[in-house]
């Protein structure tokens, strides 16, 4: 039976009251099913059309009434405590470039730092404020958007590489994550063929980190994708029942495992960079001696104060100190107190980031917290552990805090995705973004017999 | 027999808990189900009970999902959380020791007052 006007005029006034926009798609949809409801039952017992519809409203009540109680329950709920801790963080590490690490060789590099953060507040306050849910929206078009622009981006750097690598195209792989995240989201319910295809996705990904290269990029890509997977499995989002994803998961995984074990061996390269992680001290001259100078100044370092040098750190030093190995800078010359400053907050951040991502009712703002938390936790923990003398992959960037102004302007942009997601998240249904529910199919075939089905799928 | 409407007030919240408790229902059914169970002695006024569920969907003692019944429009579920279920617990408790202590007094029980 259609919807008369009335309830759609009372359902608008109840709207009307709620501030926040966001909320009235939900609540206009409910409350129109109730009336709904409320006059086919009244219509059960006899009353006629009209009448059961002006019963139904009146049994309803006052819709300004309703209308202000649900504004005072549905507000925004901004996740201050992230904000607090980003912008500690962001200033932190204009304190410690100004304050500390200055150079007067480099007398600007405080100043670019500082506009830097002033691009990436108002990148980050540009992406709370606009609807993450375009993500789920625009899944494809975000995902082979981010993996072709680094294509795009080494193509255009022709020859101009910088430390081997196009300088620009590397930041792009910190999108990566939630590029995944986007094409997972698209998946929903496609069974085994949306494992596969979730696997096609990060071979894509990972084909374009090696175009840069960067080995970094790729770690974080393949890391984050494969703990996206395990979310989405959580929630059979594949459709295949949880056990199955996981065994699917694992079995890749497991396959990946072997075959990086295979081209270890083959690659002495790589054998090397991974043996120097473990021991710098086997290859003085080449892999591992910035891995010694890093052992020895953390090694000699203090609680307070300036620490000690030893053999190979007296007479030599890591060019970029203060850029790429920030911490150790910080631990030898401020002491260890500035090393567990910073990381107290990084620890309270992440931990208030988690804590809010499993939160999230939805899977899109699940995955897309996920993601940003996921690329913010891997580039923390490859910059502390390279920079406490263990250098197996190098991060762009300590977030926030070391140097690396694009670095800064992508992540807090990230940051300001993942805060717009537990700002509205609470109130974005994954049913309501529309193609990916499984829609009722038009055409079955069954037993012999074909079935048209005419119902139209009515969008909220 | 008319009831004093502030006296369901109260109670509302646990009320639609443990209507939750026994299985996931909709708004409407719930108004319903209500009704039902109490020989229509509690009439619950939708326009008392979305912002209440939302209100405690809010506090995570409810979660909602979306359900497609073949019905012209889906359906809204509620679904009493683990936190719900332990406060239903809570305040079952509380209904039981105020309640038992009303009856006593009202069936003249020991008087405290007059000791």
């Amino acid at each position: 039976m259609p919807m008369p006007e009335s309830f759609k005029e009372y359902t608008e006034l109840v709207c009307q009251q709620l501030r926040w926009k966001k909320a009235r798609s939900i609540i206009k949809q409910e409350i129109e099913a109730h009336l709904c409801d409320q006059r086919d039952a009244l219509m059960k017992n006899g009353m006629d059309e009209d009448s059961a519809n002006r019963e139904s409203i009146r049994q309803m009540g006052d819709a300004v009434e309703i209308g202000m109680e649900l504004d005072r329950v549905h507000r925004p709920r901004p996740a201050w405590e992230m904000f607090a801790l980003t912008a500690l963080l962001a200033f932190i590490g204009i304190f410690i470039k100004i304050f500390l690490t200055y150079d007067s060789n480099t007398p600007m590099q405080p100043i670019y730092s500082a506009v830097a953060v002033l691009l990436g507040t108002g990148c980050m306050l540009g992406a709370y404020f606009l609807d993450f849910t375009l993500i789920g929206k625009y899944p494809l078009l975000i995902y082979f958007g981010a993996a072709l622009s680094v294509v795009a981006l080494c193509l255009v750097s022709g020859q101009r590489m910088l430390n081997g690598k196009y300088y620009y195209a590397q930041y792009v792989l910190l999108l990566y994550p939630l590029a995944f995240a986007a094409l997972l989201y698209r998946l929903h319910g496609k069974k085994y063929t949306g494992l596969f295809l979730a696997l096609a996705g990060v071979g894509l990904l990972s084909f374009c980190c090696f175009l840069v290269p960067s080995v970094g990029g790729l770690a974080i890509t393949v890391v984050s994708a494969l703990a996206l997977m395990i979310v989405a499995a959580a929630a059979d989002w594949f459709s295949t029942g949880r056990a199955r994803s996981f065994i699917f998961i694992g079995v890749v995984t497991l396959i990946a495992a072997i075959l990086l074990l295979l081209s270890l061996m083959t690659s002495g390269g790589l054998t090397a960079r991974i043996y120097a992680a473990f021991n710098p001290w086997s290859d003085p001259m080449g892999a591992g001696w910035q891995s010694i100078i890093v052992r020895e100044l953390v090694g000699g370092a203090r609680f307070i104060g300036r620490g000690s040098t030893g053999e190979y750190s007296t007479g030599l030093s890591i060019p970029c100190m203060n850029s790429d190995f920030l911490l150790t800078w910080l631990i030898h010359n401020v002491g260890w107190i500035a090393f567990i400053v910073i990381m107290t907050i990084f620890a309270a951040f992440l931990f208030c980031g988690f804590r809010l991502c499993f939160k999230q009712k939805n899977m899109l703002g699940k995955l897309v917290s996920f993601a940003v938390m996921l690329i913010l936790t891997l580039q923390t923990i490859s910059y502390v552990a390279t920079n406490l003398g263990f250098a197996l992959i190098y991060s762009m960037s300590l977030p926030l805090v070391s140097y690396g102004n694009t670095a800064t302007i992508v992540n807090m942009a990230l940051i300001g995705v993942m805060l717009s997601t537990f700002r509205t998240g609470s109130l974005v249904k994954d049913s309501t973004l529309g193609h990916q529910t499984t829609r009722p199919r038009r055409l079955r075939w069954r037993n012999g017999e074909l079935t048209i089905s005419f119902k139209r799928h009515i969008a909220s | 027999m008319a009831i004093d409407k502030s006296l369901l007030t109260g109670s509302t919240t646990m009320l639609i808990l443990k209507l939750l408790d026994g299985q996931d229902m909709y708004g409407y059914q719930m108004i319903e189900e209500l009704a039902m169970r109490s020989d229509h002695t509690f009439e619950l006024k939708a326009g008392t009970l979305y912002p209440l569920l939302h209100s405690l969907e809010k506090k995570e003692l409810l979660c909602s999902y979306e359900k497609d019944e073949n019905t012209q429009r889906p359906r809204r579920y509620y679904q009493i959380s683990h936190k719900g279920k332990k406060l239903l617990g809570e305040k079952q408790a509380e209904w039981t020791a105020y309640s038992g202590a009303i009856n006593r007094v009202m069936q003249g029980g020991v008087s405290f007052a007059n000791a």
